[in-house]
């Protein structure tokens, strides 16, 4: 990686990474990808749900936080797209994709949102959200700059579960801890994501490493709804 | 291979030409990874050579984080104690040694594991791995990885067996980069987090299963294996249908 693009890919890994003092954190993250990821002149970053909520943590410009709006309040755009189906969703040209999606694919352009790339924010099968770029002109993401995103979506998700530093981040992606979320999900009746979370708070609450905690729920020690196992 | 010497040690040479199997593996590789792109296919390829090939009782690919940090992509067999044994030293072994010197690395066995790193030896032995050798993965001359082969006694590899670990650690390498030229170091980055992805979708997939049908996580690995090979699927793809919950998961028991 030449020094330059290094150097700028560090800015917003710095960025991302000041999230717990950084009182403005999404629009300041958003801001760092617009200006450091090639071609792309906006970002937004929003929270969403199986429930179809959206949550919007910050853009970098007005067009990104309307393009967000925009297919929030339709139900259908490319950062819906990606978040449902977990993969990347890169639209060179949105006014071409009007069977894809008919309404936000006429609308949406109104706005400056020519060309759209959504990134999902997710971990396995736990997914949390967007990661969505914007630019007000046709054209295919550069390679470059799909590589980089991929990146810069990953650490933000793992930064959003609080994971933020390489040990943390490490046990979290445990085979036992996403077995021991899987096992939580099904006996529980709840999704991986709320599953995760409970087995995390219930870590923190115990002091207890989450690795540890794992282990107890595959061996069916403990069930975390408060019965006996 | 010749059998288990009397020494210690086990070293073994080939006759003379590269066995059929192999010819045959290699081939598989190649056409996989100038087809249509399948990346796990082709891991499993070559983690399938190694074994057959380099008589290893199994092999770990370890690729880089998004924060630097080492992470298993793939183990064949996908023993637990193997990838547990690789995750709590994930910042200490031969597989970190190798991306450093750009060499392989490793112990023949378990005096040497306990001389060059002492607090890898004892989990190493638990997991019966007596002998481990780490390749780095070098891609424009950066490590971005490293393939371990793990043996259950002590092996020391002959110089044609290292040029062979070598070639398959390079395949390995292009298996997780299938874009040509400039290309190559971006599509790594998108493949390995897909993979990553997948892998944890699947124990996702693994515990659910585990769960709800009140059975062990091996038996639960089992079943669903079963299921996608009946079915004609790959794990990967059930276990995607699984965590979306368009599987019953009782069509998973017996």
């Amino acid at each position: 990686m030449d020094k330059r693009r290094s150097s700028r890919l560090g800015h917003v890994v710095e960025i991302i990474r000041r999230r717990n003092t950084d009182a403005d954190w999404g629009s300041a993250v958003c801001s760092a990808c617009a200006t450091s990821l090639d071609s792309i002149e906006a970002a937004a970053l929003a929270l969403r749900s199986a429930a179809k909520t959206l949550d919007l943590l910050g853009a970098s410009h007005e067009t990104a936080a309307l393009a967000e709006d925009l297919q929030f309040s339709l139900g259908e755009g490319p950062c819906l797209a990606a978040f449902d189906s977990g993969r990347p969703v890169l639209v060179a040209d949105i006014r071409t994709s009007v069977d894809r999606w008919p309404i936000f694919g006429r609308e949406g352009h109104r706005i400056g949102a020519i060309a759209i790339f959504a990134f999902p924010l997710r971990v396995g099968a736990i997914r949390l959200g967007t990661l969505g770029l914007y630019r007000s002109s046709p054209g295919d993401l550069p390679t470059r700059a799909n590589t980089d995103a991929t990146t810069l979506a990953e650490l933000i998700t793992y930064t959003l579960i609080g994971h933020s530093d390489i040990d943390a981040v490490r046990s979290a992606t445990y085979r036992d801890v996403n077995l021991a979320t899987g096992m939580l999900a099904a006996q529980l009746s709840i999704g991986l994501d709320d599953a995760s979370a409970r087995l995390r708070a219930f870590a923190f609450a115990e002091g207890r490493p989450l690795l540890d905690v794992a282990k107890d729920v595959l061996e069916r020690r403990i069930r975390l709804d408060g019965a006996a196992p | 291979m010749t059998p288990r010497s009397d020494d210690a040690c086990r070293t073994a040479q080939y006759a003379g030409d590269v066995p059929d199997s192999l010819v045959g593996s290699l081939r598989e590789v190649a056409a996989t990874l100038v087809s249509e792109s399948d990346t796990s296919h082709a891991l499993t390829t070559i983690t399938d050579a190694c074994a057959e090939s380099l008589g290893t009782s199994a092999t770990v690919v370890m690729v880089h984080g998004a924060l630097g940090e080492m992470r298993v992509l793939t183990a064949s067999p996908d023993d637990p104690a193997i990838v547990a044994l690789f995750e709590k030293h994930a910042d200490n072994g031969p597989w970190v040694e190798c991306q450093r010197t750009r060499r392989a690395e490793g112990f023949a066995g378990p005096d040497e594991a306990a001389r060059r790193w002492p607090d890898l030896a004892a989990d190493a032995a638990t997991a019966r791995c007596d002998a481990a050798l780490s390749m780095p993965m070098l891609l424009a001359g950066d490590p971005v990885g490293a393939v371990t082969l793990l043996y259950d006694t002590a092996t020391r590899l002959s110089d044609r067996e290292l040029d062979l670990a070598r070639l398959l650690t390079d395949m390995t390498t292009l298996s997780l980069c299938q874009e040509p030229g400039a290309h190559r170091v971006e599509s790594l980055a998108r493949h390995t987090v897909t993979l990553l992805n997948e892998r944890v979708q699947l124990e996702h997939a693994i515990g659910m299963v585990a769960g709800r049908l009140d059975i062990s996580v091996s038996d639960a690995q089992s079943a669903l294996h079963r299921h996608a090979q009946t079915h004609g699927l790959l794990p990967s793809e059930l276990a995607r249908s699984i965590t979306l919950g368009v599987v019953d998961i009782g069509e998973l028991a017996g």
